[in-house]
């Protein structure tokens, strides 16, 4: 019996080898697709200091990247969600792990409204009623008469989750709502679109008026000390605890220099 | 988006297709811009509805897997050795496809259908057939109907995760087929605690692929689950402890029994007469603890006592007290490899010696579990995993002939190719 197990041995010792190999120095990170310009600058950046470390950047969504952080395909999930507890129980159950939360810069969902609409202010209870479809016309809000036409994010995104969970107080989007595969693309729906709403992170907000949300400015003051309602932190979450060069890293998004591209990309620093 | 965005492309294509066409074919029919615009909105409505068709289909969600395996046991008498088993088969090697499930689910966020069933076993089997319903208002509390798994750790940890290629012997006994049919309270307030309460119709040994109530069994029985989860995520651990029970009866058919002190020979025939309750009562205690350590590891365990009773033959009922109790530690050597080892033991019949045992389902069995994990390629598990049972010695002389003399030789290698999706 024991030749006869020779076989499946060094098949599983070839893959472990392989596995071993394949894990040095590159870094994959996966995830929200609010922080993936930011992502992508800290990893050009710190690349250009450190070319013995490999560092590939995607988006998908948060869902997408804490799937793929379960899953065991990425190293870093960005996310601009907490991680819900039936994700932390995959997790442990996998990895046994609880996963490594880190915060690394602070958005503020910022309400992008078309530059010629003459409304400038919304209350967080008028976010709801429109985005839930109770409110349907510009005019009940203080607008001129049209049809409100709303952009979201798609549900593996943890800003469609966040605004979800925090403005619609968990409410379903208004079936009208038309989902968009990115921030950049409501961005672009909006700017094109007199009579269009979106929501997204504050650094996309390019090309389009950034509403008042119970008369506060979505300002870096507001937002930094949390005046602003609608802030939250952005995260990334490892499997466990970085060591080598996930480590280093991490310990540099979290330095002054890594803190100075969140100010950058147009987000907050910590 | 992608496919409104592919439609919107298409349609806008043909209609500027057809715009030059008519263009084409003279200047007789300018189309206006508003005409366009029409037929632009026109099509977008359209888009919209089926978006909302693709919505709804998103909610329905299909998922499984399946598990083949190579089975190598060193008995001569082949995979019957061991008392426990009961194939009786004399082969030495197999291939088994031991699981194929398939899962249908439709999850409308607050409520949930699901329906599971198992090909592997040259017929088809149910598994899930349950729905499932939360309350709109604090979303705290939730209640299944239908069959689904009994609450227990190791009974709700799924065996397409599970590290052991089996369940351990003490919940396979008290909990075939781990599922059953009745109702079941979940009440989970947040992070605080969660608390599962839950009646089934008391199928006891009759044939559980029916889920109906045995004709000698009390009409249900019940169970309850409390598990609290505790987390120092600076240490990087995790602690989730609970506890849990069954409480129900068995009706005697028989005025012969055999309690737990006693040898199954003995029969009594008369303290128990025919239409009494007996407890088959039990209570459980789990802790799982995770620790992130050099890639993280985790270790689970489950200890569960008490008293059941069974059937023996027809005509003499077994009452007996039990004990059961596995460990399991769990670490990941890469975020691909695992290594895994698990004791667990299961003693059927706490109060009697086993020189006096008499019959083979009082031995106690002990089984020390290694196994291996791979998870290199997305959506399988390789596994490789070597029980090595234990089974208690009986010198007790049945027709001459000690009931169990030695260990069975009956160690089993299992490599298994797990495909999940």
């Amino acid at each position: 019996m024991k030749k006869k197990l020779i076989l499946p041995l060094l098949l599983l010792s070839g893959l472990f080898i392989f596995s071993a190999f394949m894990s040095q120095d590159k870094i994959t990170v996966k995830g929200s697709d609010t922080m993936v310009i930011l992502s992508q600058r800290w990893a050009e950046r710190y690349m250009s200091g450190h070319s013995n470390v490999s560092i590939q950047v995607t988006g998908g969504g948060s869902g997408t990247g804490i799937s793929a952080l379960i899953n065991g395909t990425t190293d870093i999930c960005n996310s601009s969600r907490p991680m819900k507890q039936s994700e932390i129980k995959k997790l442990k159950e996998r990895f046994g792990s609880l996963g490594v939360e880190i915060p690394c810069a602070k958005d503020g969902i910022t309400i992008y409204l078309h530059g010629e609409n003459s409304v400038s202010n919304l209350t967080m209870d008028q976010l709801k009623q429109i985005y839930t479809g109770k409110i349907t016309n510009w005019k009940q809000v203080g607008g001129k008469d049209s049809k409100i036409i709303m952009y979201s994010r798609e549900n593996n995104s943890g800003t469609y989750v966040y605004f979800k969970d925090n403005v619609l107080g968990g409410q379903d989007y208004a079936p009208s709502c038309q989902n968009l595969p990115g921030t950049a693309a409501v961005v672009n729906a909006v700017s094109k679109d007199i009579n269009g709403i979106g929501y997204g992170g504050h650094g996309y907000s390019k090309g389009v008026k950034m509403c008042k949300v119970n008369g506060i400015d979505p300002t870096k003051e507001n937002i930094g000390n949390g005046k602003y309602p609608i802030s939250r932190a952005l995260y990334m979450y490892l499997r466990n605890r970085p060591s080598g060069s996930l480590k280093l890293f991490i310990d540099w998004i979290l330095s002054p220099e890594g803190q100075k591209v969140v100010t950058e990309v147009g987000y907050f620093p910590l | 988006m992608k496919l409104r965005t592919s439609l919107s492309i298409l349609f806008l294509t043909i209609i500027m297709f057809n715009l030059t066409l008519i263009a084409q074919e003279g200047e007789e029919k300018p189309v206006s811009i508003e005409e366009i615009k029409g037929k632009v909105e026109g099509i977008d409505e359209s888009v919209t509805t089926l978006i909302t068709d693709v919505a709804g289909l998103k909610k329905f969600k299909v998922s499984g897997y399946m598990q083949i395996q190579l089975e190598k046991t060193e008995s001569s008498a082949g995979f019957g050795a061991n008392p426990y088993d009961a194939t009786d088969s004399k082969v030495q090697g197999r291939f088994r496809v031991r699981r194929s499930r398939i899962k249908f689910a439709y999850d409308a966020g607050l409520s949930q259908y699901v329906l599971q069933g198992d090909f592997s076993n040259e017929k088809f089997e149910l598994k899930d057939a349950y729905i499932n319903f939360t309350d709109p208002w604090t979303k705290y509390v939730s209640l299944t109907l239908g069959v689904f798994n009994r609450p227990n750790y190791e009974v709700e940890y799924s065996s397409s995760q599970r590290e052991s290629m089996e369940r351990s012997k003490v919940i396979a006994t008290l909990y075939p087929k781990e599922r059953d049919l009745g109702f079941m309270f979940t009440v989970a307030p947040d992070d605080l605690f969660k608390l599962q309460l839950a009646a089934y119709n008391n199928t006891y040994n009759s044939d559980l692929s029916q889920f109906w109530p045995n004709y000698n069994s009390a009409p249900l029985y019940y169970m309850a689950r409390l598990t609290k989860e505790f987390a120092i995520p600076d240490l990087g651990l995790g602690i989730d402890l609970g506890v849990h029970t069954r409480m129900g009866n068995m009706i005697a058919n028989t005025n012969k029994f055999t309690s737990s002190d006693l040898a199954t020979s003995a029969v009594d025939s008369t303290t128990m007469k025919k239409g009494d309750a007996i407890a088959r009562n039990w209570y459980g205690f789990e802790a799982q603890v995770y620790w992130d350590f050099l890639g993280g590891m985790k270790i689970l365990g489950e200890y569960i006592m008490g008293s059941n009773a069974d059937e023996s033959t027809g005509t003499v009922i077994r009452k007996r007290d039990f004990s059961g109790f596995y460990v399991m530690l769990v670490k990941n050597i890469t975020s691909e490899w695992q290594f895994a080892a698990k004791y667990d033991n299961y003693n059927p019949n706490t109060k009697i010696a086993a020189s006096a045992i008499d019959n083979t389902k009082d031995l106690a069995i002990s089984t020390i579990g290694l196994g291996i994990h791979n998870y290199s390629f997305d959506n399988l598990r390789i596994s490789l995993w070597y029980d090595m049972p234990k089974t208690t010695i009986s010198n007790n002389l049945i027709k001459g002939k000690a009931l169990l003399a030695s260990d069975p030789i009956d160690n089993l290698l299992t490599l298994r190719f797990q495909y999940k999706f």
